[in-house]
C-alpha cells in the first residue's frame, strides 16, 4: 500500500485515525501496531516475518543490554545485535548485488537468489540500530513493553520512506501523547500538502524526466531539462512522502522531526546535506561519522572518514554501483569544499553559490538515476555537449513549451516563499484554508482516479 | 557531514561501573542468560525463514523449450497467437534482445486483453522487461479504463512474477492456471 493510493487515503487512513481517536489511551499503541502490520502485509505479506524478527530481536537485545552486568558482555551483546541487524539487511538487500559483482569480476558461479527487496527494510533496520546503540550508550532506557517497541519499529507513517525516527525522540510520545482537533487539522493539512507534492508535481515532472531519458537522441538543453525535471521530481516525491509521514504522525499525536529544509536553496554541498534527508544524514553523523572520529582528526583520516560515510550513504540508497559512485561523488565534493573551495564559495554572491550547488546536485541525480553505467555516461556526455544532438532541438522546444508552467511553479515551490504566503493568507482568512486544501485533495483524487503513472522513487530503499 | 557541537549528554541509564557493588534489585546473570537463549531461538527461526523465502523465490534452471511445451498446452493458450519478435516489440514497446529464451502469446481481438509472456535472462534484461510490462499494463489500463469493465478488471488482476532468471507476465481469465503451469516447470 502506498500513501498516494485511493485505498490508503479513503479507507485505511480514515479507519485507523477514527479507531485511534476513539480508543481508550492504553489501547492506542495496540491499534497503531495492528494498523501498521496490516499496512505492511498489504504489499509484503512474506516479509512481515522479517519485520517481526527485527522487532523481537532488538526488543530482547534492549532488555539484555540492561541486564548485562559486565561491560565486556554489554559490548559483545551490542556487537552481536548490530552484526545480526546488518546481516539481515545485507542478505535481503545486498546479497544479489554482491553475488552478481563477484560472479562478474571473478567468473564465479555463486547462486544468485534475486530476492525481492523487503519494503522499508533500510528504514526500520536503521531505527532498530539507533535504539540498541542508544540503550548501550545509556542514552535511553530499554523499552519494556513489546507492544510499544513494536509500535515504534513498525509505525506505518514512516515505515516506507522515513523519516528515520530515533527512539529517544519519541519515547515519551509512545507513552503519553494526545492529538487535539487543531493538531489533527494541522496534520491533515500537511498530509494533503505532501500528497499534492507527490501526485500533482512529482508524477508530472516524472513524465518529463522519463521522456527525456528514453529519447533516442538528446540535445544539450534537452538533457539539462530532463535532469532538472528529475531533480525536481525526486525532491517533491520524497519530501511529499515525508510531509505525509509528518502530517499523519501529528494526527496520531507524534512529533516527527523535519526531513527537508528547502535543500535546493543550499549555498554549498555541505549545506545541501544539512537540508536534504536530514534524518539520514543525522543517523550517519551520530552512529558512523562521529564514532570514526568525525573532523577532529588529521586531514588524511578525516578524508577517509568522509569516504567511508559517503560510500555507505550511497549504498544505503540502493544495491547498485551507481549509488556507490553517487556517494563517492558527494564525498569528493565535500572534501574539495572543505579543503579547497570552501572560502571561495563563502565569498560568492548567494545566487551564484546556489546556482553552482544546484548544478552539482543535478549532475549527482544523473548518477543516482542511472543504474546502467553506459546510459549514465551517455547522459552525462550530453550534459557536457559530448555526443549530444546539437545544443537545442525541436524536441527541447516542444518539451519546454509544454512544461514551462509546471517547471516554473515547481521551482517556486522549492523555496519557502509560497508556503509562507499561504500560511499568512489562510491565517487571515481561515475559510480560505478549507477551500484551498479541499481543492488540492479533489485535484489529487481526480489525478489518482484517472492517471496511471504513480511511481515512488524511494521504494527501493 | 559536520560534527555536532560537543554536548555533555548525561546518560539516563549509564552502564554499571566495573567493580561496582550490585545494589539490591540490580539485574543478575540469570535474565541475561534467558535473553541469550531467546535470541538463539530467534536466530534459528530467522534461518528457517530465510531458507523458506529463498526456496519460494528461486527457480530451477530448465530448458526453455520445456516451458514452451508446458505453456502451449495450458488451457486457453491455444486461443491466442504465438507472437514473433515484431509482435513482442509492438506490444511491449521493448525488444526481447538479450533473453536466453522468451515466449509471448496475444489475441488478435481488439477487445481481448489476454496476454502471456515469459522471458529468461540476466538481471538487467529482466529489469528492462519488467519495466516494459509495467508500461504495457499502464497503457492498456489507460485504453480500457473508461469503457471496458471486464478488461479493466483483468488488467488490474495481471500476474507478474519474478523467479530466479525468469519473468512471467499474464493477463486473462486463465492467468492463474498459466502461472501454476509455469511454476510447476521451474520448481
Amino acid at each position: 500500500m502506498v500513501f498516494s493510493s485511493l485505498h490508503f487515503l479513503y479507507i485505511f487512513l480514515p479507519l485507523v485515525m477514527l479507531a485511534h481517536l476513539i480508543a481508550p489511551r492504553r489501547w492506542r499503541n495496540g491499534i497503531l501496531l495492528a494498523a501498521s502490520l496490516w499496512f505492511y502485509a498489504w504489499g509484503e505479506p512474506v516479509y512481515l516475518g522479517l519485520m517481526l524478527f527485527s522487532v523481537a530481536w532488538n526488543y530482547v537485545t534492549g532488555l539484555q543490554l540492561n541486564a548485562a552486568v559486565r561491560p565486556s558482555r554489554r559490548r559483545a551483546t551490542l556487537v552481536g545485535a548490530v552484526a545480526v541487524n546488518l546481516a539481515v539487511l545485507g542478505f535481503f538487500k545486498y546479497y544479489g548485488f554482491l553475488v552478481a559483482t563477484l560472479n562478474g569480476l571473478f567468473g564465479l558461479r555463486l547462486p544468485d537468489y534475486r530476492l525481492p527487496l523487503p519494503i522499508g527494510i533500510s528504514f526500520y533496520t536503521f531505527q532498530a540500530l539507533s535504539y540498541v546503540i542508544d540503550v548501550y550508550r545509556g542514552q535511553t532506557p530499554p523499552q519494556r513493553s513489546l507492544v510499544d517497541f513494536a509500535t515504534y519499529i513498525t509505525m506505518f507513517p514512516q515505515l516506507v520512506a522515513g523519516p528515520i525516527v530515533k527512539y529517544a525522540d519519541i519515547r515519551e510520545q509512545l507513552h503519553r501523547r494526545s492529538a487535539s482537533l487543531a493538531q489533527i487539522g494541522q496534520g491533515l493539512e500537511r498530509v494533503i500538502l505532501g500528497l499534492s507534492k507527490k501526485v500533482l508535481l512529482a508524477n508530472n515532472l516524472g513524465l518529463l524526466a522519463d521522456a527525456m531519458r528514453s529519447a533516442p537522441k538528446l540535445s544539450v538543453l534537452s538533457a539539462w531539462l530532463g535532469a532538472a525535471a528529475y531533480a525536481l521530481q525526486i525532491y517533491f516525491d520524497f519530501s511529499g512522502y515525508s510531509d505525509m509521514a509528518i502530517g499523519m504522525g501529528r494526527m496520531l499525536g507524534f512529533t516527527f522531526a523535519e526531513n527537508f529544509d528547502h535543500p535546493y536553496r543550499a549555498r554549498s554541498v555541505t549545506e545541501f546535506w544539512r537540508r536534504w534527508h536530514i534524518s539520514l544524514s543525522g543517523w550517519f553523523r551520530d552512529y558512523v561519522y562521529i564514532p570514526l572520529g568525525g573532523n577532529r582528526v588529521g586531514p588524511g583520516r578525516h578524508i577517509l572518514n568522509l569516504l567511508i560515510v559517503w560510500l555507505l550513504t550511497g549504498l544505503w540508497h540502493g544495491a547498485s554501483w551507481n549509488f556507490a559512485l553517487w556517494g563517492l561523488y558527494y564525498a569528493a565534493l565535500l572534501i574539495v569544499e572543505k579543503y579547497l573551495t570552501g572560502r571561495v564559495l563563502g565569498k560568492l554572491p548567494a545566487g551564484a553559490a546556489r546556482f553552482c550547488t544546484l548544478l552539482l546536485v543535478t549532475v549527482g541525480w544523473v548518477i543516482f538515476s542511472n543504474t546502467d553505467f553506459g546510459a549514465m555516461g551517455r547522459y552525462l556526455g550530453c550534459l557536457a555537449g559530448i555526443g549530444a544532438d546539437g545544443f537545442a532541438d525541436a524536441a527541447f522546444l516542444y518539451a519546454l513549451r509544454s512544461n514551462i508552467l509546471l517547471m516554473a511553479f515547481a521551482a517556486l515551490c522549492c523555496g519557502p516563499g509560497l508556503r509562507k504566503w499561504q500560511i499568512r493568507l489562510t491565517g487571515r482568512w481561515p475559510a480560505l484554508a478549507l477551500v484551498l486544501f479541499a481543492a488540492l485533495l479533489i485535484a489529487c483524487t481526480a489525478y489518482l482516479v484517472h492517471g496511471s503513472y504513480n511511481p515512488f522513487l524511494y521504494f527501493r530503499f | 557531514m559536520t560534527d555536532r557541537p560537543a554536548t555533555a549528554r548525561r546518560p539516563v541509564h549509564a552502564a554499571p561501573r566495573r567493580g561496582a557493588r550490585r545494589a539490591p534489585g540490580r539485574p543478575t546473570a540469570a535474565p541475561e542468560r534467558r535473553y541469550a537463549l531467546i535470541k538463539w531461538a530467534l536466530l534459528v527461526a530467522l534461518l528457517a525463514y530465510a531458507v523458506l523465502v529463498v526456496g519460494a523465490n528461486s527457480a530451477r534452471d530448465v530448458d526453455f523449450a520445456e516451458i514452451q511445451r508446458a505453456m502451449a498446452t495450458s488451457p486457453g493458450v491455444g486461443n491466442l497467437n504465438a507472437l514473433d519478435e515484431n509482435g513482442f516489440q509492438e506490444r511491449m514497446d521493448a525488444s526481447p534482445e538479450g533473453c536466453e529464451g522468451w515466449l509471448m502469446y496475444g489475441s488478435d481481438e481488439i477487445m481481448d486483453v489476454s496476454e502471456l509472456m515469459i522471458a529468461k535472462g540476466d538481471e538487467a534484461t529482466l529489469d528492462r522487461l519488467e519495466d516494459a510490462v509495467q508500461g504495457r499494463l499502464e497503457a492498456q489500463l489507460a485504453v480500457f479504463r473508461s469503457y471496458g469493465v471486464n478488461q479493466k478488471d483483468l488488467l488490474e488482476g495481471a500476474t507478474v512474477l519474478r523467479r530466479g532468471d525468469y519473468l512471467f507476465y499474464a493477463v486473462g481469465e486463465a492467468a492463474d492456471q498459466w502461472a501454476d503451469a509455469f511454476l510447476a516447470c521451474i520448481r
